[in-house]
């Protein structure tokens, strides 16, 4: 079950990757036959702008790079956050459906509101990444706990009874065993994050989405789509990213197999 | 602004109407962002719900039905609601209202669909197993038996998808369509802090006071396995909420 | 060692009622009682799994707690029956668990875990696998070596053997009390499961609900002279097929048997016949056993001229009463000899001296 899986899985990447590179393929063969023809009409997408204009690469990059740090820096800081809240939970178990409700409720404002409300307080930067955070702390705090519970009780028997202290077995055995969970909120947050960047266009940041409110107010189709797919690509790649990082950080779920 | 007075507060924006004679009144976008969502998710619940609910009774696409949430999750709202606006002004259709219905369409097709699925592939299997003992035909099955039992859960994730629906509808703003994001949107091309204000609050209430009716609806209608029973039993899921993207955030 | 002492007047309702047990030393404890015993509870308060709420437990005559928790349990080894290894960790890792927390240096473990392996029969190769890739059976041994990697005077396993199949855990039982035959630790066993208490354990305590001790004792007395109606019914109908497991033949009185030296002559063979009561007469050289006559066979010729016919109904000095029991029904003879390996006459086992060791 878990072999065919991962096969389609791997059949899925690989269908991804053939039509990724197939466009990148045909996007250069396209430019080679830019004319003034192009130029006169009026194409849904025009591939000079991304393979031509002379700003445009330095222009991407720094949109790009924009948005990769308003979905890294709220990630991190939802992590550490999320860290907290989870040891609470976990410490006082009483808590934990204040802290859940009160995630949730976090969760479910939205986000033009949010950004709006604490923009008129703080700066720009401040409020997005203030607002960002706030959307990974329920994902990455139940992920934490729900990891950490998730720990078969028969491992944790073992290792009190083998001697190990409280701070041992969180860290020997909890979290280590609770890292796919953990890992898997991470991606999720980020991915959603990555989303959620555009919204931030409204108080002046935006990253990639930049483009598609550009194109939008311009009625330019390339920049909407240019700003579209590098968003998703941008997402894509995250993703795929931190499922490499899982992969790596748990040898022992690619070795199962046995049972 | 064009007004006697400039507000100094949200409640005095909110209170004096002819803050509003550009972007229109507060009823007239509530009105708007009522039916794009409820049209929306109409629309999102009428293909999602009999889909997932047959592919989870036959057991296919489970590995599709676990990747839509994800599909879902990397396509962002503003990509789909740029993508719509230009593909409807392409074709003829204007700003409003199709690209911002079809957008939050395309939003409220993954959670419908990954919860329904779920719900339905966790149905009691005895009771399934039972039915199909007493010689009920497949289409029995799932309408007599694996629906109700996935009832709970579909409503719960109808409730906090259609939820998610009212707010992102906000978004529709910044593209020209009409709803109540239309005055944070005019706040910030204005610096109008108090319409900033007063418009996050109108859309987070919105949200908040839709959310409230539906749980409370739910409440009535399945008063006796309501979304979360006492002493939930076997296969009952706990809704993901994070199936569900924030509010005002991405498909 | 001198030995566990413990008594708590229990009263978290009555999970473990008071109790007083005493733990010899370099034996096999087998605790043993239905669902809601308090068995299990009892082991874990050896290792403040589970704190007593009074009384005290001693070992060595110093109480538990006034060493720490860790140092406490690190001294202890621990199995239970889901096992609970560590699946990020490989089996070496597994093993090496204690020694890592005890701070033993990487070389001194790497020999540890080489030397468990062996003992408990871990394939070299095996050590690194992750504990996913291995057998139930495997796991079980796995658990077991990680208990003893630090060598501790006491073993407190809680039905280890009850997530494996049935031929496995009868060679894990084999493979445990071959071990602690070369170890001679402390073990207290818990388990459900009466034939393996009474194969296992040196001395068995029954528990009852609540956690009253009902009887401790070898299981052959326990299966003898059950203390009262409970342990009765607990053990069930067969006990005394039960016992016949424990004890062995040379522990009966064993009767000479229709016995006859090869140099006797013919009157004296039949007199022999007469007194065993039965058709054949073993025929011995000194104390060497040479085989059977039968009474049809005896034709006036002395002994030595007739040929002794070696047939089955022999058992060795170790052999159980259960294996002499099948050796009389299922022989010609209705008794089973005991013979040692280079040929030793030891002397007969006959029903009815079976039925009176069992009445002892």
């Amino acid at each position: 079950m878990s072999d065919a899986t991962a096969r389609r899985r791997w059949v899925a990447w690989a269908l991804v990757a053939a039509a990724a590179i197939g466009a990148l393929a045909w996007a250069v063969a396209r430019t080679r036959g830019l004319d003034e023809q192009t130029q006169a009409t009026n194409p849904i997408f025009r591939w000079e702008y991304l393979l031509v204009r002379e700003r445009t690469p330095e222009e991407l990059w720094a949109r790009t790079r924009e948005h990769l740090e308003l979905t890294v820096v709220p990630v991190v800081l939802g992590t550490v956050l999320s860290g907290v809240l989870a040891a609470l939970v976990l410490r006082f178990r009483v808590l934990q459906g204040t802290v859940f409700t009160l995630a949730g409720v976090l969760y479910t404002i939205p986000s033009l509101a949010l950004f709006g409300i604490l923009s008129t307080y703080v700066s720009n930067w401040t409020s997005a990444v203030a607002a960002l955070t706030t959307y990974t702390l329920l994902i990455i705090t139940r992920n934490i706990v729900a990891g950490i519970d998730g720990v078969s009780p028969a491992a944790l028997d073992a290792a009190d009874g083998l001697g190990m202290g409280r701070r041992q077995r969180l860290l020997a055995v909890e979290l280590p065993l609770a890292t796919p969970v953990i890992l898997t909120g991470i991606r999720v947050a980020t991915v959603t994050t990555v989303g959620l960047v555009g919204i931030s266009k409204v108080i002046q940041l935006g990253g990639l989405a930049s483009y598609v409110f550009d194109g939008f107010n311009r009625d330019y189709s390339t920049l909407i789509i240019l700003g579209s797919a590098s968003m998703v690509l941008l997402a894509v790649v995250l993703d795929l990213a931190l499922r490499g990082v899982e992969r790596l950080l748990t040898p022992w779920a690619r070795r199962a197999g046995a049972r | 602004m064009i007004g006697a007075s400039e507000p100094t507060n949200v409640w005095q924006w909110l209170g004096d109407s002819s803050q509003r004679t550009v972007s229109g009144s507060i009823p007239e976008q509530l009105w708007a962002t009522l039916w794009h969502s409820l049209l929306a998710f109409a629309i999102a619940a009428a293909i999602a719900i009999p889909i997932a609910a047959w592919l989870a009774h036959r057991r296919r696409a489970e590995l599709i039905s676990g990747w839509i949430v994800n599909i879902g999750r990397v396509i962002p709202t503003i990509t789909l609601l740029g993508l719509f606006v230009l593909i409807s002004l392409r074709n003829g259709y204007g700003f409003e209202p199709w690209p911002i219905v079809g957008a939050l369409a395309l939003l409220a097709l993954p959670p419908l669909f990954a919860n329904t699925y779920t719900a339905v592939r966790e149905a009691s299997p005895d009771a399934v197993a039972a039915a199909r003992a007493v010689g009920l035909t497949e289409t029995q099955v799932l309408t007599r038996v694996e629906l109700p039992l996935a009832a709970p859960l579909i409503v719960a994730a109808g409730r906090v998808t259609l939820t998610q629906v009212v707010a992102t509808e906000a978004l529709g703003a910044l593209f020209a369509g009409a709803g109540l994001g239309i005055y944070v949107r005019f706040g910030f091309a204005s610096d109008d802090i108090q319409q900033i204000q007063a418009g996050a609050l109108l859309v987070a209430g919105t949200a908040m006071a839709v959310d409230a009716v539906l749980w409370a609806g739910t409440r009535l209608l399945l008063p006796r396995w309501g979304p979360t029973p006492p002493g939930a039993g076997r296969g009952r899921q706990p809704l993901d909420l994070t199936t569900i993207q924030p509010q005002g955030g991405t498909p | 060692m001198a030995g566990v002492t413990k008594t708590f007047p229990g009263s978290e309702g009555p999970a473990v009622a008071p109790l007083d047990l005493t733990i010899p030393a370099g034996e096999l404890t087998v605790l043993i009682g239905p669902s809601g015993c308090g068995k299990t509870t009892t082991l874990r308060m050896i290792n403040r799994l589970v704190e007593p709420t009074a009384g005290t437990i001693t070992i060595d005559g110093t109480d538990i707690r006034e060493r720490s928790l860790t140092e406490l349990r690190r001294g202890i080894g621990y199995v239970i029956q889901q096992i609970g290894l560590f699946p990020h960790r490989t089996i070496a890792q597994n093993i090496a668990t204690v020694p890592k927390l005890l701070g033993w240096d990487k070389r001194t473990t790497a020999a540890r875990v080489d030397e468990l392996a062996e003992l408990v029969g871990i394939e070299r190769e095996m050590l690194r696998r992750y504990p996913s890739e291995l057998s139930g059976g495997q796991q079980q041994r796995v658990g077991v070596a990680r208990a003893l990697a630090a060598d501790p005077p006491i073993l407190l396993m809680d039905e280890p053997f009850g997530a494996v199949d049935p031929i496995v855990r009868s060679r894990l039982q084999h493979e445990l009390l071959d071990l602690q035959s070369r170890m001679r630790k402390t073990i207290v066993l818990v388990t459900h499961d009466i034939d393996e208490a009474v194969a296992l354990g040196d001395r068995v305590a029954v528990l009852n609900v609540g956690g009253v001790l009902e009887q401790v004792a070898a299981p052959d007395d326990l299966l003898a002279e059950p203390a009262n109606e409970f342990v009765a019914a607990f053990l069930g109908a067969e006990r005394s097929i039960k016992r016949l497991a424990l004890s062995g033949v040379m522990s009966l009185h064993l009767d000479p048997g229709p016995v006859v030296d090869r140099r006797a002559s013919d009157a004296e063979a039949r007199q022999a016949l007469e007194r065993g009561g039965l058709d054949w007469l073993a025929v011995l050289d000194g104390d060497r056993f040479l085989g059977w006559v039968a009474a049809a066979d005896l034709d006036g010729r002395p002994i030595a001229d007739l040929q002794p016919e070696v047939l089955r109904a022999r058992v060795e000095p170790t052999a159980t009463l259960r294996e002499a029991l099948e050796v009389i029904l299922t022989s010609h003879t209705s008794t089973a000899l005991v013979v040692d390996a280079d040929g030793t006459y030891h002397g007969a086992v006959t029903l009815e001296a079976i039925r009176e060791g069992l009445a002892r």
